[in-house]
């Protein structure tokens, strides 16, 4: 597995002054998260160029063990693909070992599956629009 | 000695003690092992795999006589489980790490088999279905694959360190284990950039507990030394020769040695979940092997050789004088016997293998120049005296395949690699023999001095046994058995400690 499918730097900035004001406000309920540490990522992508790369919106929130719900205010209506991380060293990214794979939780919408790398866009895309404001993400 | 002669020598030793018979029926906890409906051949039940369950076993029945020294615990690991859902898997590396502890006490032999609770026995035990691709089955995830721990099935050997019980499986970390109990406590986590890389099945422990072992996953290999009780001491993260899979390797006084087969891997059907890592494995014979050797006091004075191309699994040992390496091996001609062999027993079929031949292989460091010999016994799982790894040995020890026409490895044997005398005795037909181990006598210290004990599986009784012989006297046959009341799935690698 290519080091860089893997290695998704997906937060590098958190977008958080992009809200549109006229937008629902998402929720992400992100469960499966096995200890209050560090953070709970959630980035959203809306389109397969960039994804894991340039997200059109993320946010973050404070990690218990459990399930953390993590809003993002503002997305326009359309289609999205979320992945998570639980950034247990919180560094505001997704940690790789030496051999380039992850080191802390994700998880993505869907419960999209990767086989041997991460999953694509498509797997993973959901509509947002008024009557689609709740998404749940597994992190195992 | 054949299998009539061995019984009737047997039925002579056990006469003297006059077991009884009720001696047999000892509490077993757990659910017998059920029928399969997707696996038939009785010559193989243990393919069959269990369902889950914890089985301990109080007291086998012992024939023979249990040596009054040999005391410990034989620890011991294979792929305990098969079939979930009515799915069953093609690969007999697939199953779920099925750990055992035979325990040689006063009281006799007890055995404890405990399934490794790895985050992939748990989900698909709760799923009641397969969820993650394995090692030779082609499944689409049916989980998001977090990383190489995702698949890892803790199944190919098991060992103490410091406080734990090792599940090992070459693709990623190790699980520890209660000692005790088997129950599993969690995964060696050596820290940062290390966590979940792979750590091999293989480690080599020398006479005064130095632990080294490696792990090699697309194009890098990390190799790790360890204090005995399991400290961190060295590493190191390097590119090497490609290859989808190194099992195992040696280490000398001063190196540590990998035999690099060329086995190419098409990755983008196994991505595509068109094949599993076996069935996108590729033999590469013009590529030949690679020869790896790395310093042990620098891990970044490495130097490559090339040797011509054969499939290996597994190393006896390796010492060197004068710049001259020798190690020993078992080879294969090629992939066959596991992507077209192992599949076929997987599915009940009685197929006959190509045979695996101890190999003696010399690397003279000064000239460059590898040289290989091969015997003609068919036999696998070499092991030596732990009292001489990484220093000049003269035995080997291994099961083998003593009896023509025997399709099993139906008996042990011991090579003495100075004079190419082996000394071999067969249990005959229907007897299928796993990995034996060397354990030293208390008080003794030459090479060989002590007990070989195994484990094997008896179809005609459809029960599993534990053997002990002396181990330089093999041709006298087994000095004790151990009968358990039930069968249990076969096992790779394990390790006694006394």
């Amino acid at each position: 597995m290519p080091k860089s499918s893997f290695v998704f730097a997906l937060l590098a900035s958190l977008a958080q002054g992009a809200a549109m004001a006229q937008s629902p406000t998402i929720t992400v309920e992100v469960s499966g998260v096995a200890e209050a540490k560090g953070y709970i990522l959630v980035a959203a992508f809306d389109k397969a160029e960039g994804w894991l790369k340039r997200p059109a919106q993320a946010a973050r929130a404070d990690a218990k063990a459990g399930t953390v719900t993590v809003t993002l205010p503002g997305l326009a209506d359309g289609e999205y693909a979320f992945s998570v991380v639980h950034d247990l060293n919180g560094n505001n990214r997704l940690d790789a070992n030496a051999l380039g794979i992850p080191s802390e939780p994700y998880g993505f919408s869907n419960d999209a599956a990767g086989n041997f790398g991460p999953p694509k866009f498509e797997d993973a895309r959901v509509k947002v629009g008024k009557d689609a404001t709740k998404f749940v993400v597994k992190l195992n | 000695m054949n299998r009539r002669h061995f019984f009737n020598s047997l039925t002579a030793a056990a006469g003297a003690a006059a077991l009884p018979s009720t001696l047999l029926a000892q509490p077993v906890r757990g659910a017998a092992p059920q029928a399969s409906p997707l696996f038939d051949n009785r010559a193989r039940t243990p393919l069959r795999g269990w369902h889950g369950q914890d089985v301990h076993c109080e007291s086998a029945l012992i024939e023979g006589k249990l040596p009054a020294e040999l005391r410990g615990v034989f620890y011991r690991n294979g792929p305990g489980l098969f079939e979930r859902g009515g799915q069953r898997y093609d690969h007999w590396f697939d199953g779920d790490g099925l750990v055992h502890a035979w325990r040689f006490t006063d009281q006799g032999v007890s055995h404890r088999a405990r399934f490794v609770k790895t985050a992939k026995f748990k989900a698909e035990q709760e799923a009641n279905e397969f969820l993650y691709p394995a090692f030779g089955t082609a499944i689409r995830p049916k989980r998001p694959l977090r990383s190489n721990d995702s698949m890892n099935t803790a199944n190919t050997s098991a060992v103490r360190l410091g406080d734990h019980v090792l599940a090992l499986w070459e693709g990623g970390s190790a699980h520890r284990l209660d000692p005790e109990t088997l129950e599993t406590r969690g995964i060696v986590d050596f820290g940062g950039a290390l966590k979940g890389l792979p750590f091999s099945a293989h480690p080599k422990i020398e006479p005064d507990g130095t632990f080294w072992n490696f792990g090699t996953l697309f194009g890098k290999m990390v190799v790790y030394h360890l204090s005995p009780t399991g400290d961190l001491k060295r590493h190191a993260v390097f590119e090497m020769p490609a290859s989808a899979m190194v099992h195992d390797f040696v280490v000398t006084e001063r190196h540590l040695v990998f035999l690099i087969p060329p086995i190419g891997l098409d990755m983008a059907a196994v991505r595509a979940g068109q094949k599993s890592m076996i069935g996108a494995m590729q033999w590469r014979a013009a590529d030949g092997i690679k020869v790896l050797i790395v310093d042990k006091d620098d891990f970044s004075k490495r130097r490559v050789l090339e040797m011509p191309a054969f499939m290996v699994f597994h190393f006896g040992n390796a010492w060197e004088r004068d710049g001259v390496i020798r190690l020993d091996c078992v080879k294969t001609q090629d992939l066959a016997i596991m992507n077209e062999w192992m599949p076929r027993l997987m599915r009940g079929e009685e197929a006959r293998e190509a045979p695996s031949q101890a190999t003696f292989v010399t690397v003279n460091l000064n000239t460059g120049k590898v040289g290989v010999e091969s015997r003609s016994e068919d036999l696998e799982f070499p092991r030596v005296d732990p009292r001489v790894v990484a220093r000049r040995n003269r035995y080997v020890f291994y099961p083998v395949a003593a009896t023509r026409g025997a399709n099993s490895l139906d008996g042990v044997m011991r090579l003495d690699t100075e004079t190419g005398k082996t000394d071999v005795a067969a249990m005959g037909n229907g007897i299928s023999l796993e990995e034996h181990v060397l354990v030293p006598k208390p008080g003794s210290s030459k090479e060989g001095e002590g007990w070989l004990v195994g484990v094997g599986f008896d179809a005609a009784r459809q029960q599993s046994f534990a053997t002990v012989w002396d181990a330089m006297r093999l041709s006298s046959g087994p000095v004790a058995i151990a009968r358990l009341p039930y069968w249990t799935p076969y096992c790779f690698h394990g390790h006694f400690h006394a």
